[in-house]
This record gives structure tokens, C-alpha cells and sequence, in this order.
């Protein structure tokens, strides 16, 4: 059954394109989902560095304000000049500005929480150090430099100072190592993705390569079925042909058997009977090569059929004039035309027109207008007569056959072939006048 | 074949020369023949007439098939034999399974003889 082996093919083939479709679609969502993460962890680093980058500044800020009122202490304390003392004005102000801004910023970054402490120890330190470095200007005011010099060596303005550099640059460590963290972890997210789409790309090429080959296949498949299916619809008409070509010459044989049976039963003398045998053999074969043995409406033409039938028997010299239409016989009627023109070209040669030197030989044929009955009103002109018709100066030979076996099977012939017989002398020679029904549409 | 002697026999049989063979030989046996019939609408009106003891068939008639006249006999007890060049004849068989089947070619003689042997036997049995 190739039609089912199809829609199996068929249906294989499309669980297959359905799971490949499915396969790529699971593909790409997972790709679109690394990607988005690639991007989310991107923007993740980006906002980070903008908060490390604030922070930094801060810090960076804050160390430069402290280490600005140093710088404008250390110039008046040494010079004496007030001149000096001009940026130290507000530092301390700007400072504890700094050290909010920063707090803020620290407090808002995550996983930053532990550096609120160290801020808190950066203010202690920063007042110590601002209170110290006021006391040492206060010093220099009264100009005395002992107690001042022993503020500054004793004080621990030092110690101040270096404790809030280590809390700042210990929160700057820690904000560029997050930093450093999160674009490492970024462009390693970046790297992955490169991997997965390019594996994404591999995939979905072979897939199309797949699917390609899986749809050239199907193709061929459904194309060598349509040839299979082909091939047996003609082998069928093989068949059909060739059952009905078996008939038919079944049934040649059975009437070959009885044109043997009934001669032989009508002539005395064998070699008589011999010849006609052979005779009505030949024109059974030559009406059945005219019509190639079809079974059709229109299997032969009739002047066709009657040029066949009697050309053997025309008398070199002779002419016989033909006229009429075009009309086509069908299968059934070639048959038993042929057999019935056989018996008069026979008998013509033998006692009739040709049998004497000027003897002559119409045959003639038309749609027969008053026969057309109920046929008529559907314009069927299938009706039609043939006329053989001799002419013999003088009068024609005695005729013995013609009430014998050759005009009972020319009788019989008519019948089959749906036709009635006239028979007349006139002048001496014989005139038959053939009717043929009209062939009934209904049939065929 | 006393008992054949004047058997009144329809013959079917589209082809004009076999059907007169077919006369032939029954009448050589002491039969008379109706018919011969070429079309089936007349071998089913003869039939319908009645009077007849036996019938050969041809199948194929000018392309109708026999087989409502087939039924017919059957019906009225006619006996008949097939004689046909054209279904495969266990079919036949099969469907009217008291009418052999003579495929064509078969001498009219060896028709009319089995045709004859089915008469006996029935007048046998009756």
C-alpha cells in the first residue's frame, strides 16, 4: 500500500520538522535569556563603577581638605604670616560637608555597611586633628614657639592624620576591588554569551542542514509513490486491454470455426469450398485490421471498408464508382459489413457485373433522411443506406448461389449489423439496397 | 437422442454466422431452433413467449449482458448452457450453478451436445 506508506512518510516526516522547530525555539529562548543576563550583569558593572567612581572621589576629596589645612597651618606656623591662614579658613567645615557626602554615598552602596564604622572613626580622628591644628595657630598667635613645637610633636596629630588615611585608603581598596569584581564578572558573562551564540549559530546551520536533507527526501518519496501509483494505473489499463483483446479473439476463433463449418456445409466440392473458406477469412481479416480490432463508435470509415473488402476481387481494367459522405461504422457493424460486401464482390466476379465484359459497378451511400424517426428531433443523422447496384448489358449469368448459403449469410450479416435487405433485378443486373438504423445515443 | 427430437431451443447470439452454426448443429440433432436472438431485448421477449425447453446464451450482446434473460429461465425452470469468450467461467459457474459454461471456441456440436446431456438428466430426474 504505497498511498499509506506516504502519509507514514508524511507523518514522520512532520513529528520530525514540529521537534526541530521546537528544538530551535528552546534554543533561542535560552540564548535570548543568556544574553539578557549578560546585559542585566553589564548595567549591574556600570552602576557600580559610577558608585565606586563617586565614592573614590569623595575620599579622594576629603583626604585633599585635610591635607589643604595642614599645608596652610605648616606655612603660617613657619612664616608667621596671616597671609597664610587665608584656605585654613573653612576647612574644617568643608570637611565634616565631605564626610557627610561620603557617609551617604557608603550607606547607599551595598555590602559597603562595615565602612560606616571606619567613617565614624574618620571624624573622630579628623575633630582631633582640626582641635589640634587650631591649638597650634593658637600657639603661634601668642608666639610661643616652645609649647607650640611641643603640640606638634606630642600632640598625636600625627597618629590622627595616619589614621584616617589608613580608614580612607582601606575603603578605597575596597571600592576598587568591587569594581575590578564586577567588570570580571561582566565580561566573563560577556564571554560566555560570545560562546553560546556562536554555538546557537553552529546549531541552527546544521539543523537547516537536517531539514534540507529530511525535505528532499520527503520529496522523493512522494514523488517515486506518484510514479508507483502511475505505473500500476497503467498497468491496469494494460490489463483492462489486454482481457478485452483476449475476448475478442476468442470470438474470432468461434467465428472463424463456424465460417469453416457452415462453407463446408454449403459446398459439394471441396476445393470450392476451400476457396470460399479462404475468402471470407481474408475479408474478415481485412475489415478487422481496418478497424484495429477497437472498440469504438467511430472504428472505421465506410468507403475505407468497402475499398478493402472488394479491391481483390476488381477485374484489372475495372473501375467501380464510389460517392457519398463521410460515415463512420461502429465496431459492432465493421464485422459484418465486411462479410456481407465479401458475398457480393464474390458473386459479381462469379455471375454478375464482372463476370461479363461490360458489366459495371456502382456502390453509393447516404444519411437516409426518411429514417430518422424519433431520432430526428436530436438532429441524429446516424441513419444511413448503401447501395450496390450492377449493371449488365445484355443480362446477367443464371445466379444458383443467390438463393443459396451466400444469401442467407448476408441476411444474417444485415441483421447483425442492424441493417435490412432489399434485393431487385433491374436491367439485367442486381441492385440490393442496404438500411441501417440509426445507432441509438443510449448505446455504445 | 429420441428424447431431443423436436426440443424446442432459443439461441442467443450476437454474432450473426455462429448463430446460424449454432442452428446447424442443433437441427443436425433433431431440434428446432428459435431464434436466433442478436439483442437482448429480443431473446428477453421470446423468453417471456414461453414454449422453449432449452437455451444457449452468448453473454456479451452488442454490449448488454444475457443475464436478465438467464433469470428468466431460470426462474421458469428453462435449463441453458453459457457459451462465451468472455468472463472467466468459474464466475459463471458460480452464479448460475446448474448452466455449464462452453468457452468460446467451442465447436457448436459439442454446444448442442451438452445442451442435450443437461435435457436427459433433468428428464432423468423429473
Amino acid at each position: 500500500m504505497p498511498f499509506k506508506a506516504i502519509t507514514r512518510t508524511l507523518g514522520r516526516t512532520s513529528l520530525i520538522y514540529a521537534t526541530i522547530v521546537a528544538f530551535l525555539v528552546l534554543l533561542y529562548v535560552l540564548g535570548a535569556l543568556v544574553m539578557a543576563r549578560a546585559v542585566a550583569s553589564e548595567n549591574l558593572a556600570r552602576r557600580i563603577g559610577e558608585e565606586t567612581q563617586k565614592t573614590l572621589a569623595l575620599s579622594g576629596s576629603l583626604l585633599i581638605t585635610v591635607l589643604d589645612a595642614e599645608t596652610s597651618q605648616r606655612g603660617y606656623l613657619l612664616a608667621g604670616e596671616p597671609e597664610y591662614l587665608k584656605p585654613f579658613s573653612g576647612k574644617r567645615a568643608e570637611f565634616a560637608q565631605q564626610l557627610a557626602a561620603l557617609r551617604e554615598q557608603v550607606r547607599r552602596e551595598e555590602g559597603a555597611a562595615l565602612y560606616l564604622e571606619s567613617l565614624d572613626h574618620v571624624a573622630q580622628l579628623s575633630t582631633r586633628r582640626f582641635d589640634l591644628l587650631d591649638q597650634s595657630i593658637a600657639e603661634r598667635d601668642r608666639n610661643d614657639i616652645p609649647a607650640m613645637l611641643d603640640l606638634i610633636k606630642n600632640g598625636g596629630g600625627k597618629a590622627a592624620m595616619d589614621g584616617i588615611r589608613v580608614e580612607i585608603n582601606a575603603l578605597r581598596a575596597f571600592e576598587e576591588e568591587r569594581l575590578a569584581q564586577a567588570f570580571a564578572r561582566a565580561r566573563s558573562l560577556q564571554e560566555k554569551t560570545a560562546a553560546a551564540l556562536g554555538f546557537l549559530l553552529v546549531v541552527t546551520f546544521v539543523t537547516l542542514i537536517i531539514a534540507g536533507t529530511l525535505v528532499r527526501h520527503t520529496i522523493r518519496a512522494e514523488s517515486e509513490a506518484q510514479y508507483a501509483q502511475k505505473l500500476r494505473a497503467e498497468r491496469d489499463r494494460a490489463d483492462l486491454i489486454s482481457r478485452e483483446l483476449s475476448h475478442r479473439v476468442k470470438n474470432l476463433f468461434a467465428v472463424i470455426m463456424s465460417i469453416v463449418s457452415t462453407t463446408g456445409r454449403a459446398e459439394t466440392d471441396p476445393r470450392e469450398a476451400a476457396r470460399k473458406i479462404r475468402e471470407r477469412v481474408q475479408a474478415l481479416a481485412r475489415a478487422h485490421s481496418l478497424s484495429g480490432g477497437q472498440n469504438a463508435q467511430h472504428a472505421a470509415r465506410l468507403e475505407d471498408l468497402v475499398n478493402t473488402i472488394i479491391q481483390p476481387y476488381v477485374p484489372l481494367g475495372r473501375e467501380v464508382a464510389l460517392s457519398g459522405p463521410e460515415i463512420w461504422l461502429s465496431a459492432d457493424r465493421v464485422t459484418p459489413v465486411g462479410l456481407i460486401l465479401n458475398e457480393l464482390a464474390t458473386n459479381a466476379l462469379k455471375y454478375g457485373a464482372w463476370a461479363s465484359p461490360n458489366g459495371t459497378l456502382a456502390i453509393s451511400w447516404a444519411f437516409d433522411e426518411t429514417r430518422q424517426g424519433p431520432d430526428r428531433v436530436n438532429g441524429d443523422k446516424s441513419a444511413f443506406r448503401l447501395e450496390w447496384q450492377e449493371k449488365v448489358p445484355g443480362g446477367g449469368v443464371a445466379d444458383p448461389e443467390r438463393q443459396g448459403f451466400g444469401t442467407q449469410m448476408i441476411e444474417l450479416s444485415a441483421i447483425q449489423a442492424r441493417a435490412g435487405v432489399e434485393k431487385n433485378w433491374q436491367d439485367g443486373g442486381l441492385d440490393v439496397v442496404l438500411r441501417f438504423e440509426g445507432d441509438s445515443p443510449a448505446r455504445d | 437422442m429420441s428424447k431431443v427430437n423436436g426440443k424446442r431451443i432459443l439461441v442467443v447470439e450476437d454474432e450473426a454466422l455462429l448463430a446460424l452454426d449454432l442452428r446447424f448443429a442443433l437441427e443436425d440433432l433433431g431440434a428446432s431452433v428459435v431464434g436466433p436472438c442478436y439483442r437482448l431485448a429480443t431473446a428477453l421477449s421470446t423468453a417471456e413467449l414461453g414454449g422453449i425447453d432449452a437455451a444457449v446464451l452468448d453473454v456479451d450482446l452488442a454490449g448488454e449482458t444475457v443475464f436478465p434473460v438467464a433469470d428468466l429461465l431460470r426462474k421458469a425452470d428453462v435449463p441453458f448452457v453459457f457459451h462465451t469468450g468472455r468472463l472467466n467461467p468459474q464466475t459463471l459457474a458460480e452464479i448460475y450453478q446448474d448452466a455449464p459454461v462452453c468457452p468460446k471456441p467451442t465447436d457448436p456440436e459439442t454446444v448442442a451436445r451438452t445442451l442435450f446431456a443437461l435435457l436427459e438428466k433433468r428428464q432423468a430426474t423429473h
